[in-house]
């Protein structure tokens, strides 16, 4: 820990004015984050009239939760009236088996890659890791008419197939970076009392690699959760997934905008990502961190 | 039943298996990549060489379509945008996610909440971001017309609906999502610094301010690198937050390139020069993280 | 029967050849050192006889029989690690059970046979625990008890003392060598650390850049090194070598060797024994390679070695000895006496030199010239 204020010395005057200041800015900070979220959260709980009466930073009188129910399972998305619900849904079926997926294949490669290093293995790696970058703009037009040739356009199945393929990479690199400070003698040792590529890693690596299964799994369900474009160009109607429903029903111009829906719809569609950021955010922030530490 | 002989050659093929199983096991996601990676943007670099508009078709028709790529008002504005955007952005999120870091790293008791606070934008989608944004920031009822109310007449904050200024409050929204997490990355490699080090400064007389500046940020020159690169490949991928916060209006005064490309090949039946613009962020893309993949493979296997 | 017989073996990581034509036999029963420094290959060597690296070229014969292409697991041979490379995430049981384990040998057998070794070892109170609640030589016995509870007609040791410290380390080999007489199974042990090669070892095999430098028994290393790596690697204070002229005085050969006296260079004629060997080299440079116990004080033998008297610079007593720190031909040399006799440093003093065993090289090659 590099911290330069526990040398005596440091305290009097000067200290004190220091930590004010401190305190101040990362007060401040705080607040800031936390302001967007204060507002949408305070939005959907007002009705519309209060609403219109302009106090964006105020309180609710009271708390009113018709906008929640409403953007649950009765707001207009499209033609459909039956609010989030069923999108909410399809996010859930869509994420569940991708991140299951890719997680497995992660695993596997990810071991494969760095423990047995045969010739190439860094290639292969090397080509890997640039899928995690590519802008997905120059996957989706082959991608649309892949999807058509394999008869899962426009269906939740096609975006699991699709967030599978492109979670692999991540789930790679995670696996890799972690299996790499696995020592080799574990193999060996292995190896020598006769378990084999599958029983070393059914045996010893998997159950070694608890921390960075759940890494894998939260930064996974993030992406799939929270993503957008593969949602909008390859579903419509109803099998759309919950942030292309939501971008939808914000978007709308056909009625009259009920802004507490709108925010309540927002938080609804957020609500898993965020709940297993507050639950688990340490693992959240190591795989955050673990896409800028490579190699 | 079979000879010992015998038996012995069969457990050879075994073994030999054995010996390539991890090639195995590595092969079918590697090729899925291959395919699914590098064919298709094989496959979109041979669209933006055709004249496709609404279906793919092959027609030949050489560099043509990125020439009027460039010509476009549409590209040039999507791409200009993409410069102010990326530079800022990543400009933003540096020094408030590094400043926070430093903050934070001075022994703050409710460091753990704190940290929780900066770091949950990361933690939604960029549709939801864009909405909580749009919302707090529009002319008739959000932060502007409060603050009018509240007595400041004169307060204006219109810029989401400003064809000038529009791309800035994209970059605010995204600065607002991706500090708390260079914040992360930077408080992270903090505390790896070796604390030796800041006692010898301290013994030799230099303040906390020096240290930091002098010692310890340069001694995280790798962090700045990683972080600059990951911004700038986010930014280029930018596509989301657009769409929820000013869907590129007014007009197309705040689109980025990624918005250009789903416009043309998804609502204009452009195909062909979708696919262009798609290969120029690609290029875009691959200008910086190939060197830096690169140079980070490198290093690991030499050190 | 173990025999272990390795011939012409290569073998390159990428463009660095780690091992280059390699051959080596160990018997049945033979307890065998690899010794070197780190990047020697010895482990590289290691890892092929137990079949974790496959072999470029050459054979290798377990028993006779070509195994170049069997998979470790049907080699028959246990390994220790020098990390130990314990699971983890298994009990001390499950670690030793382990192989047997993978070898579907039933569960009532496998917890029998892991009490008896374990009560070899004296690790039974050990067995439910996880690796992370050993200490360091828990830990080593325990990677003792997963090689022996296979019974397997070959052990293979990498370095396993070396993360011990120096009284572990020491009661180790102790146990090690007492295993070996009991199993009279045969052993291949690598090490950097030439005190345990050769207190352990039948032969050891002295390895330099991939190539075997000398195999023969620890005194044969020690009293003729084959050329002067092996006389340096071997022996501590290690051999002091002084650049001499070799000269014919009155039908004797004998070198000239330069000491410091009071300050002043003072030349000693020192004869050698009588060898054909020394014709050919008369006047030219030739290494005189010297151990410091050669150098020393002959107060109680009758010996008629050639003395030698010069400046003592520096002291480093051991307690058994003491090294006595002199100049011999411009370059610092140690000669060991006993405490008992030591000068104080900055005085002279005299010294007998044991003539009849010192080792001479050869000036270009860095061989051993055989007398």
């Amino acid at each position: 820990m590099a911290n330069p204020k526990t040398l005596p010395g440091a305290n009097g005057k000067r200290y004190l004015f220091g930590r004010l200041f401190i305190w101040t800015l990362l007060l401040a900070a705080a607040v800031l984050y936390l302001g967007p979220i204060y507002v949408v959260l305070s939005t959907s709980l007002k009705d519309l009239a209060e609403i219109r009466a302009g106090a964006l930073l105020d309180l609710p009188h009271e708390l009113n939760f018709t906008a929640w129910r409403e953007a649950w399972s009765s707001a207009c998305i499209g033609v459909r009236c039956e609010g989030l619900r069923p999108y909410f849904l399809n996010s859930v079926i869509m994420s569940v088996p991708s991140v299951a997926i890719s997680t497995l294949i992660g695993a596997l490669s990810g071991y494969a890659l760095s423990l047995f290093r045969f010739r190439g293995a860094n290639i292969i790696f090397a080509l890997m890791l640039f899928g995690c970058f590519i802008p997905f703009q120059i996957v989706i037009l082959p991608m649309a008419q892949t999807l058509g040739y394999l008869g899962i356009a426009n269906s939740i199945t096609g975006l699991i197939v699709v967030h599978t393929i492109y979670g692999i990479s991540f789930t790679t690199l995670f696996f890799r970076n972690y299996y790499v400070s696995v020592p080799q003698e574990l193999v060996r040792a292995a190896t020598m009392d006769g378990a084999g590529f599958f029983r070393i890693f059914w045996h010893i690596m998997l159950p070694l690699s608890v921390p960075i299964i759940v890494v894998s799994v939260i930064w996974q369900f993030t992406q799939v959760w929270n993503e957008f474009l593969f949602g909008a160009s390859f579903t419509s109607g109803g099998s759309q997934p919950v942030t292309v429903a939501l971008n939808n029903l914000i978007n709308s111009t056909t009625s009259v905008k009920q802004y507490n829906v709108d925010m309540a719809a927002a938080l609804i569609a957020a609500a898993p990502t965020l709940v297993v950021y507050i639950i688990a955010g340490r693992f959240f922030v190591r795989g955050l961190t673990a896409g800028a530490v490579k190699g | 039943m079979s000879n010992p002989q015998q038996r012995k050659q069969q457990m050879s093929v075994l073994d030999r298996l054995q010996r390539y199983l991890p090639q195995l096991v590595v092969a079918p996601p590697f090729l899925l990549l291959v395919f699914f990676v590098y064919g298709f943007i094989a496959w979109t670099g041979f669209i933006s060489l055709t004249n496709s508009r609404m279906l793919p078709t092959f027609d030949f028709q050489g560099i043509q379509q990125y020439v009027r790529l460039l010509a476009m008002d549409r590209w040039n504005v999507a791409f200009h945008n993409l410069l102010i955007f990326g530079s800022l952005y990543i400009l933003f999120s540096i020094t408030i996610g590094c400043v926070l870091a430093v903050l934070l790293d001075q022994r703050i008791r409710a460091e753990g909440a704190l940290r929780t606070i900066y770091l949950y934008p990361m933690a939604i989608s960029f549709i939801v971001t864009g909405t909580a944004w749009k919302w707090t920031l529009n002319p008739s009822l959000g932060i502007e017309s409060y603050m009018q109310k509240l007595g400041w007449e004169s307060f204006q904050f219109d810029w989401i609906v400003n064809r000038d200024m529009a791309i800035y409050v994209v970059v605010l929204a995204a600065v607002w999502q991706a500090s708390g997490f260079v914040m992360a990355l930077f408080l992270s490699a903090l505390r790896t610094v070796d604390e030796d080090i800041i006692r010898a400064a301290h013994l030799d007389g230099a303040s906390t301010t020096r240290i930091y500046f002098g010692i310890i940020l340069p001694s995280l020159r790798p962090v700045f690198l990683s972080a600059f690169v990951i911004l700038a490949h986010l930014s280029i991928k930018s596509f989301d937050l657009v769409v929820a916060l000013t869907n590129g209006g007014p007009g197309y005064s705040s689109t980025l390139p990624a918005n250009f490309m789903y416009e043309m090949a998804f609502r204009r039946n452009q195909i062909g020069l979708g696919a262009a613009s798609a290969m120029m962020m690609l290029a875009t893309v691959a200008a910086i993280i190939v060197p830096y993949l690169y140079s980070e493979l490198r290093a690991k296997r030499h050190g | 029967m173990a025999t272990i017989s390795i011939e012409h073996a290569s073998k390159s990581f990428g463009a660095t050849e780690v091992l280059k034509d390699i051959s080596l036999d160990v018997k049945d029963g033979e307890f065998l050192v690899l010794l070197g420094a780190s990047g020697c290959g010895k482990s590289t060597l290691l890892n092929i006889i137990a079949g974790l690296e496959p072999i470029a070229e050459g054979t290798i014969r377990l028993d006779g029989e070509v195994v170049n292409d069997v998979h470790p697991k049907n080699r028959d041979i246990a390994m220790v690690f020098q990390s130990y490379a314990l699971y983890p995430n298994m009990t001390v049981e499950r670690n030793i059970a382990f192989g047997l384990e993978m070898r579907r040998i039933s569960k009532a057998e496998r917890k029998a046979t892991v009490r008896e070794v374990a009560s070899m070892l004296q690790i039974e109170h050990l067995l439910a625990r996880k690796p992370a609640q050993l200490s360091g030589g828990q830990r080593q016995r325990v990677a003792m008890g997963r090689a022996l509870v296979r019974r397997p007609k070959i052990f293979l040791f990498d370095e396993p003392l070396s993360n011990l410290d120096a009284k572990l380390r020491g009661e180790m080999r102790t146990e090690i060598k007492k295993l070996h007489q009991s199993l009279k199974a045969t052993m291949v042990y690598v090490t950097h650390d030439q005190i345990e090669a050769m207190t352990l070892a039948d032969r050891i095999a002295i390895m330099k850049d991939g190539v075997i430098q000398q195999i023969g028994t620890p005194q044969e290393i020690y009293s003729k090194p084959a050329n002067m790596y092996v006389a340096g690697f071997v022996g501590a204070p290690p051999m002091n070598f002084v650049e001499v002229d070799l000269v014919k005085q009155e039908d004797q050969f004998g070198v000239i060797l330069p000491a410091v006296l009071k300050g002043e260079p003072k030349n000693y004629f020192l004869p050698l024994p009588d060898s054909k060997q020394l014709e050919t080299r008369e006047n030219t440079k030739i290494i005189l390679g010297l151990r410091p116990e050669m150098i020393t004080h002959n107060a109680f033998t009758q010996s008629t070695n050639p003395e030698i008297e010069c400046d003592v610079d520096l002291l480093e007593p051991t307690g058994a000895d003491t090294l006595c720190l002199i100049r011999l031909a411009g370059h610092p040399a140690k000669a060991r006496v006993s405490p008992l006799f030591a000068c104080d440093p900055g005085e002279s003093m005299t010294f007998s030199v044991d003539m009849g065993r010192v080792c001479l090289f050869d000036g270009e090659t860095e061989e051993l010239i055989r007398l």
